[in-house]
């Protein structure tokens, strides 16, 4: 009996070795089979996914100080045609501790934007069309328009300059006025803080 | 009458002696003088003495504001920046009292944002080099912590948050812990903040989001650079010029010194230790046997030497700086190569050709000078163009953008039917190195003008484009 029951173990040891070195070798062979899929259908995938043109604005969250400079880049495939148009809304109320823009953008009414700039550009090889936008006081529109036939891609940001810093009015204002020994301890107390 | 006779003959004793005394002062040093001063406008008998933190030069300023506004200089004639910098270092690289620490890349990232300035060096500078200039101690902690450096950036956000980093483009080394004295930095900046400057994006912000660049471009120059009518320094037809050279290097009279005269105009001066060729396109060299001795050259004490050499030897032009320093072997005795290059309106003077023209080139062996090469032009006049912009290094990158990339491609024998189109752009992005301003010698024959000229960094190559018209000038040239 116990002979048997060894009998019966090895041959089920050897069945599991089988199954495990059959099971690897077809693994093996299927990932290399895999590899000599042409290159070109997987480009033609990712092509698939890409988005056709965008914008991209070099601020953190979106908010902004009256007087910085923006880096607008519209990007999208080499030789495409986009329009490119700023509006400002000047009708907003920003609050001085502003965090995120997403209800004011929600807020804010369409006939309040004013077109700022309008411009027809053509990407060239690099596939990167880059505007430096200097900042006013509202709410910016950035929107990138590629016209293909009858259908129209739309890309839209919006950027929020809130105005120039408390601190930096004060400093500037107090430079412009009487030369005082204050002025250089509120520049200190800038500095420092 | 006796006083009258007396009077007369005095007068002519004195007119004599006068005759004398002029007449050996026109005949015996006059002409030595005359040589001297008009060959490069200094006393024979004053020599200015040059120290090698006089030619540590940073290639371009870049200064953070805060946040993502920065900007970019190529040189700085009204701030004084590097000066104050050095003063600045000279006490950090004195300090006993220094956290030093390898900065991670989340605090790179956020430091980028803070209020700094950074100098870029054209190439990479020894860190014991600093610590020699700054009269540091050479156990220096900073000299263990990183042997090269190729920039420097100091942060002024606040007096809390104060310190400096030393990179060699690798790794980023912040010290601390020491009072940092900003402040006259900081009313620099703050000025250069209110005026028209030029403004700095990183290659990820300007041309990609998607890659990893933080190589600084501008994207609209607010300046135009002249073009530079120039002059060789040496004119080799003038045989008072090459005598008066001659003579620095040979010191004793040149009747004794062999002379041949080449048929293309160049001069050789020859004897049995030293041999002089001032070529016709007026560059100099000059060679001299140096005994073998196994002791290694020193770097230090080498460069001191190439200094003084150069500073008896004709001189330095202005604004000239150490490019570069390559370590050389000469019948297994070690040595140093040391590469000088001079600015013209700033910017530095480059020539298209890989020979060393437009530059002072030293080797020492043994820290003797076993040879001295020579090129320098001299500017006399400028002309800035009124009716054309210059062109941003954006610019140029963007015309030439299919060029730059094909030429990736071949010098990296990259094969195109393997690798994706978009994953090619990502890398070629990706290698854009750096960009700087240069005045450029075309060396085209009967060219008597230099232009300014972007030198695009790509992949190990550099590229140089006319500033103006934004036209390639070379196919690119190893770094």
């Amino acid at each position: 009996m116990v002979r048997g029951g060894i009998i019966m173990a090895k041959k089920f040891l050897t069945m599991v070795l089988v199954l495990v070195a059959v099971g690897i070798t077809s693994t093996i062979a299927y990932a290399g089979v895999g590899d000599t899929v042409p290159k070109q259908v997987v480009k033609v995938e990712s092509q698939k996914v890409e988005k056709e043109v965008q914008i991209n604005v070099n601020s953190e969250n979106g908010i902004q100080t009256e007087g910085d400079v923006v880096l607008i880049t519209i990007r999208g495939k080499k030789g495409v045609s986009v329009t490119f148009e700023v509006y400002l809304n000047t009708n907003v109320v920003i609050q001085e501790d502003v965090k995120t823009i997403e209800s004011l953008v929600e807020a804010a009414k369409a006939e309040d934007y004013s077109l700022l700039l309008s411009e027809v550009v053509e990407l060239e090889d690099s596939g990167i069309y880059p505007k430096e936008l200097k900042l006013k006081k509202g709410l910016y529109k950035i929107v990138a328009i590629k016209q293909d036939g009858t259908n129209s891609f739309r890309e839209v940001r919006y950027v929020l300059c809130k105005g120039i810093d408390d601190a930096a009015r004060t400093l500037d204002n107090a430079k412009n006025a009487i030369i005082s020994p204050v002025i250089e301890t509120i520049k200190k107390l800038i500095n420092n803080k | 009458m006796k006083i009258k006779e007396r009077i007369k003959s005095f007068l002519l004793a004195f007119l004599v002696f006068t005759t004398i005394y002029l007449v050996q002062q026109l005949w015996v040093e006059f002409p030595d003088e005359l040589l001297s001063s008009l060959a490069f406008g200094q006393e024979t008998d004053y020599v200015e003495e040059s120290v090698i933190s006089d030619f540590i030069q940073p290639e371009k300023y870049i200064i953070g504001f805060g946040g993502n506004n920065r900007g970019i200089m190529y040189y700085d004639e009204d701030h004084d920046l590097w000066n104050k910098g050095k003063e600045i270092l000279k006490t950090v690289f004195q300090s006993k009292s220094l956290k030093i620490e390898e900065m991670t890349n989340e605090e790179i990232e956020e430091s980028r944002k803070k209020r700094f300035i950074g100098y870029y060096f054209s190439n990479d500078i020894y860190t014991f080099v600093f610590s020699k200039i700054f009269d540091a101690d050479a156990s220096s902690p900073i000299n263990e912590s990183i042997k090269k450096v190729n920039s420097i950036y100091m942060y002024m956000d606040s007096l809390r948050d104060s310190f400096i980093v030393i990179s060699d483009g690798n790794s980023f080394i912040k010290i601390s812990g020491d009072k940092f004295r900003f402040e006259v930095i900081k009313s620099d900046i703050d000025i250069i903040s209110k005026g028209v400057f030029t403004r700095a994006y990183t290659v990820t912000d300007l041309i990609d989001p998607d890659i990893k660049n933080d190589t600084y471009i501008p994207l609209e120059v607010k300046f135009n650079s002249p073009q530079i009518h120039v002059q060789e320094e040496i004119d080799v037809s003038n045989e008072l010029v090459e005598k008066s050279i001659a003579s620095l290097f040979f010191n004793r009279d040149l009747a004794y010194i062999r002379r041949i005269e080449e048929s293309d105009g160049s001069i050789i001066y020859i004897d049995s230790q030293k041999t002089l060729k001032i070529h016709e396109n007026g560059t100099l060299e000059f060679f001299k046997s140096v005994d073998a001795n196994p002791e290694a050259g020193n770097l230090i004490m080498s460069l001191n030497n190439a200094i003084d050499f150069v500073d008896t030897h004709m001189g330095w032009p202005k604004d000239a700086y150490l490019y570069k320093v390559d370590e050389i072997e000469f019948e297994n005795n070690k040595g140093f190569r040391f590469t000088f290059r001079y600015k013209l309106k700033g910017l530095p003077v480059i020539s298209g050709e890989q020979a060393a023209k437009n530059s002072i080139e030293l080797e020492l062996v043994n820290n003797l000078v076993k040879s001295y090469r020579r090129h320098i032009l001299e500017e006399f006049g400028s002309v800035t163009p009124k009716y054309k912009n210059m062109l941003s290094a954006y610019d140029v990158i963007n015309e030439n953008y299919g060029d730059l990339k094909a030429k990736y491609i071949k010098n990296n024998n990259i094969n195109v039917d393997t690798i994706l189109t978009e994953e090619l752009d990502i890398q070629f992005k990706s290698v854009i190195e750096n960009a700087s301003l240069a005045i450029f010698d075309s060396s085209v024959e009967g060219s008597q003008y230099l232009k300014p000229v972007w030198i695009i960094d790509v992949a190990g190559y550099s590229y140089i484009f006319d500033a103006y018209d934004g036209y390639g000038e070379n196919g690119g040239n190893p770094r």
